[in-house]
């Protein structure tokens, strides 16, 4: 079977030609620095959303890389600890605190690259800072479309569920000021408080909609914008760790979920009593 | 008829949107919309042939996650790039719903079998990533290899 060459290319979002290591930037051979440029690879890696495996498979590939004798790597969701031995016998050990983790496919897809890179031939440590710097500055989309990508996933999913056009319309303009809350950067407000006020929002939102004459079925656009707020697949993935043996990443994750889901439910039904109780169970 | 042909175009329409909004790179869009579109017509089929909620939503997150493990092969990215968007189609926002509301109206028994059903499709769901995750790690090159001292 031939796949067409742009599914193919192995290198995905950013590519940098490889520079011969300049004057004075030596490939590093003691265990800090190794050790260093392994966790700061499997930091972003755990921050752009890469399985728990992968994480703790790549800081150990990349210090076999730049010759280390052993390696152990301990990762949860929010945290590595790895210590490294040379075969000159002297040893560091390193911690990572990450603290937020989200999706972000593209970069983990060029970190992926990176750590392949880097173990095929080892580059110094300013030339792996430059590509990780180049990573988090890469945007494979332009911002509007991410709003774009949400309204199209919310009004998709309210015609998914049964809705009529006019649901999927409305649930699509609540989308856009869903995602604009998402992504307000200086809020700094806990995950879980983040869910409660924007499903609560969300809740009301699609109700006004309906009772102001933009859409037919409250129900239809309420699951529309649930499906954008429920975190993608934790779930799924939470199981997944427990049963392949990251039975405390996998529980953190579960718990996590469960409480999220929670939090989202209680928005909703906070925003569908409301209504009820002003309505007269019209909702 | 009319109705599945519905639910596969809007499918499609939400899995883009998604890849979009958890930053997929461009390049990889299409196949993940067609996963997404793949999981839902083998959610369809099997639910009509099958019924139920945890059979289809099984079969149809083990073939969406399975299809990822192979496209992530071919294609030599990490499988979450094709994973996420590929099962969003599943996630039972419909059963959540149904659950909240029979619960704020104050329907308890009503609540508490929607409730178990969305339990049912969540397991369904994991079940199926983790059979296919566990077949992609059997068929892996070995992790931790260690060289003999």
């Amino acid at each position: 079977m031939k796949f067409p060459h742009f599914l193919t290319t192995p290198t995905g979002g950013v590519t940098r030609a490889s520079a011969p290591a300049a004057e004075g930037q030596t490939v590093p051979t003691d265990a800090g620095s190794i050790l260093s440029i392994a966790l700061d690879v499997g930091a972003e890696l755990l921050r752009a959303g890469g399985e728990i495996h992968r994480v703790e498979d790549t800081v150990t590939r990349i210090c076999r890389a730049y010759g280390a004798e052993a390696v152990e790597v301990f990762a949860i969701t929010s945290l590595i600890t790895a210590e490294v031995r040379m075969p000159d016998g002297s040893f560091a050990t390193r911690n990572r605190r990450v603290p937020t983790a989200y999706n972000h496919l593209a970069r983990l897809e060029s970190l992926n690259a990176l750590s392949r890179t880097i173990c095929k031939s080892p580059i110094s440590a300013a030339e792996v800072e430059a590509r990780l710097e180049d990573i988090r500055l890469y945007r494979p989309v332009p911002e509007w479309l991410c709003y774009l990508g949400g309204m199209l996933a919310t009004g998709g999913f309210a015609v998914f569920f049964g809705g009529s056009i006019l649901d999927g319309l409305a649930a699509a303009a609540i989308a856009l000021f869903l995602t604009l809350f998402a992504r307000l950067r200086p809020l700094r407000i806990n995950s879980m408080v983040k869910s409660l006020i924007s499903s609560f929002a969300a809740g009301v939102l699609s109700v006004l909609c309906v009772e102001l004459g933009f859409g037919e079925h409250v129900d239809k656009i309420i699951i529309g914008t649930i499906m954008l707020e429920i975190p993608g697949l934790s779930f799924g993935n939470a199981l997944r760790d427990l049963l392949c043996g990251d039975t405390l990443a996998g529980t953190m994750r579960l718990i996590q979920a469960i409480l999220q889901t929670l939090m989202i439910a209680l928005g909703y039904m906070a925003a569908l009593t409301l209504f009820n109780r002003l309505i007269g169970g019209g909702v | 008829m009319r109705e599945s042909i519905i639910m596969l175009i809007t499918a499609a329409i939400s899995t883009l949107g998604f890849s979009i909004l958890f930053y997929v790179h461009p390049r990889r869009l299409l196949v993940a919309t067609l996963g997404g579109v793949l999981t839902t017509a083998v959610y369809l089929i099997a639910g009509h042939f099958i019924g139920g909620e945890l059979f289809p939503n099984l079969l149809a997150a083990l073939v969406g996650a399975g299809f990822s493990e192979i496209m992530a092969r071919v294609t030599k990215v990490p499988v979450p790039v094709y994973m996420v968007p590929c099962v969003i189609p599943l996630v039972p926002g419909s059963g959540l719903y149904g659950t909240m509301f029979n619960f704020v109206t104050g329907n308890y028994p009503e609540a508490a079998s929607a409730g178990l059903r969305t339990l049912q499709v969540a397991l369904g769901i994991a079940g199926g990533i983790v059979i296919a995750s566990v077949l992609g790690i059997i068929f892996r090159p070995r992790l931790f290899i260690r060289k003999k001292r």
